[in-house]
């Protein structure tokens, strides 16, 4: 029987949308199965009826999407502060070697220290509420573009650098025309990797310091996942919380990974 | 005299063990404008320092390079380099690589990609316009980074192993390329071709600079006038004796470079 679904797979056109969603339906369905088991419907073990649910009422209730609209301004807002940092300070660390000896320590001693370990000074300083976020996304997306930016820089072919000046390359064109495009790849990474670090980094931020009082409209998902585990147990809504986030979190990446594709397509993206 | 070396010397300090390699020198060359010259010699000979300080990429520990009586002190478009790997910018198209120098000489966009489109039929690179160096083939990269030095239309052409990654049969195709370009015009360019080939250097050069192992010094200069053009030098006796006279001079020090 194995084989005979599996030569329907490989034949049938639809075959191919089926494959990669094969895995996920039959958990599902086992899941679907076991939670009634375990526990009440709503209680331990929210069913994928119920989450099912649970996204339809979120939706509606127009909870959902301004939790989610208000959480992707923060994390835009603190993307583009952090990225506009980051690649300026990676520029001016390369271009002046010695700046290299002065911040490197800086960066790599907090570099380890998590986002989240800010969140008490960031509300002593920002108060709850939105800007807070802003800056604890902002801590997390500078390193990987930091980072990223400055090795793409020092890995640039010196040839093409050689090459450059010998055509009589002019220090604006160097940088404009040569440097950047060159970096573009890294830098693209970077802003990739940094995105994922702040996506995580503006929920667990969130669930602390996201607070309606604090500006904006409401206080992001990681707030409202907070809020429904703190005052009521819809361990359901949760789960939507946590789908969407991961499903946001996707398409971001998969963006990413187009621009990277696109701006260098002579490099294997992984 | 278009290009005088005198008394250079290179040598490579290694910051971190204090290691001093005597690369170079010395070294005193002086050759004439027009010129057609080929530098053979063991693997390590520092053929690649002394192209690299003609082109004011690398500054000399001892002596001076001079250009028309100037010293050399930096990289600039009168003397062109093509690299061993081509040192293409992925990033731009063949038009767009071409158009560089152009681009860095202030030229506006219409004019500089009608010159590169000249230059484009110059060396049959027509129809690859828009196409990207990593979907060329290793003779089209070389054309491209032909075309690309010149467009600047450097006096001095320094070529360091051009043809050294391409297959036997694109490099003979190649070779009669670049001796059709660079005999264009009334004022020949001066050359410099480094080479591990010496059958290459034979074809392709007016004088023949063999050097020996590390540190580099010159230990022959010879004359290579066979009458251009040359496409059928190959099948010359006189052609086959001045290679074993060449590769007499290098044999000892090559197998030496060897077994290092």
């Amino acid at each position: 029987m194995i084989y005979k679904l599996r030569s329907v797979l490989i034949s049938q056109r639809w075959g191919k949308w089926l494959k990669p969603l094969l895995i996920p339906i039959v958990l599902l369905a086992m899941w679907q199965a076991w939670a009634p088991i375990e526990g009440s419907a709503s209680g331990i073990a929210p069913t994928p009826s119920g989450v099912v649910r649970g996204f339809w009422e979120l939706t509606v209730s127009g909870e959902l999407p301004s939790s989610l609209f208000e959480s992707l301004t923060r994390i835009g807002s603190g993307f583009c502060i952090a990225f506009t940092i980051g690649v300026s300070m990676a520029i001016c660390v390369w271009y002046v070697r010695l700046a290299e000896y002065l911040i490197d320590p800086l960066i790599e001693t907090f570099r380890p220290i998590a986002p989240i370990a800010w969140i008490p000074l960031a509300i002593l300083w920002f108060g709850t509420g939105t800007w807070a976020a802003i800056f604890i996304v902002s801590y997390a997306v500078f390193f990987p573009v930091f980072v990223n930016t400055l090795a793409g820089l020092q890995s640039l072919d010196k040839r093409l650098l050689d090459a450059a000046r010998t055509l009589g390359a002019t220090k604006y064109m160097m940088i404009r025309d040569v440097v950047l495009p060159g970096a573009l790849p890294a830098i693209v990474l970077g802003g990739r990797l940094g995105m994922g670090a702040g996506w995580a980094a503006i929920i667990a931020a969130e669930m602390t310091v996201g607070s309606k009082s604090g500006g904006g409209a409401s206080g992001g998902i990681g707030q409202m996942m907070f809020i429904f585990l703190s005052y009521s147990l819809e361990l359901r809504y949760i789960i939507v919380g946590m789908i969407t986030v991961g499903c946001v979190a996707y398409m971001i990446d998969s963006v990413f990974r187009m621009v990277q594709r696109r701006i260098s397509p002579w490099i294997q993206t992984s | 005299m278009k290009l005088v070396c005198k008394n250079l010397a290179m040598t490579f300090l290694n910051a971190r063990s204090g290691d001093r390699i005597d690369a170079l020198g010395p070294v005193d060359l002086a050759v004439e404008a027009g010129e057609f010259v080929a530098v053979v010699g063991p693997s390590g000979c520092g053929k690649s320092t002394l192209l690299g300080i003609l082109a004011g990429l690398i500054k000399p520990t001892q002596g001076e390079a001079l250009l028309d009586g100037k010293l050399i002190t930096g990289p600039g478009r009168d003397r062109g380099v093509c690299f061993q790997d081509y040192a293409l910018f992925p990033w731009m198209s063949v038009l767009e690589n071409i158009a560089f120098g152009l681009k860095a000489q202030g030229m506006g966009k219409e004019e500089r990609e009608s010159h590169a489109k000249q230059l484009i039929l110059r060396v049959g690179l027509v129809g690859f316009e828009t196409r990207y160096p990593h979907e060329l083939s290793g003779g089209m990269r070389q054309r491209c980074a032909l075309a690309r030095v010149l467009a600047v239309d450097p006096q001095v052409l320094l070529m360091d192993e051009p043809m050294a990654a391409l297959d036997a049969q694109t490099r003979q195709l190649m070779q009669d390329d670049l001796l059709n370009v660079w005999a264009v015009g009334e004022q020949k360019k001066t050359v410099i071709y480094i080479t591990h080939s010496i059958d290459e250097a034979v074809y392709l050069a007016d004088r023949i600079i063999v050097m020996s192992a590390r540190p580099g010094l010159i230990k022959a200069d010879i004359l290579n006038d066979f009458d251009r053009p040359r496409n059928e030098i190959r099948t010359m006796p006189a052609y086959a004796e001045q290679i074993n006279r060449i590769w007499s001079l290098i044999k000892n020090d090559a197998i030496q470079a060897m077994t290092k």
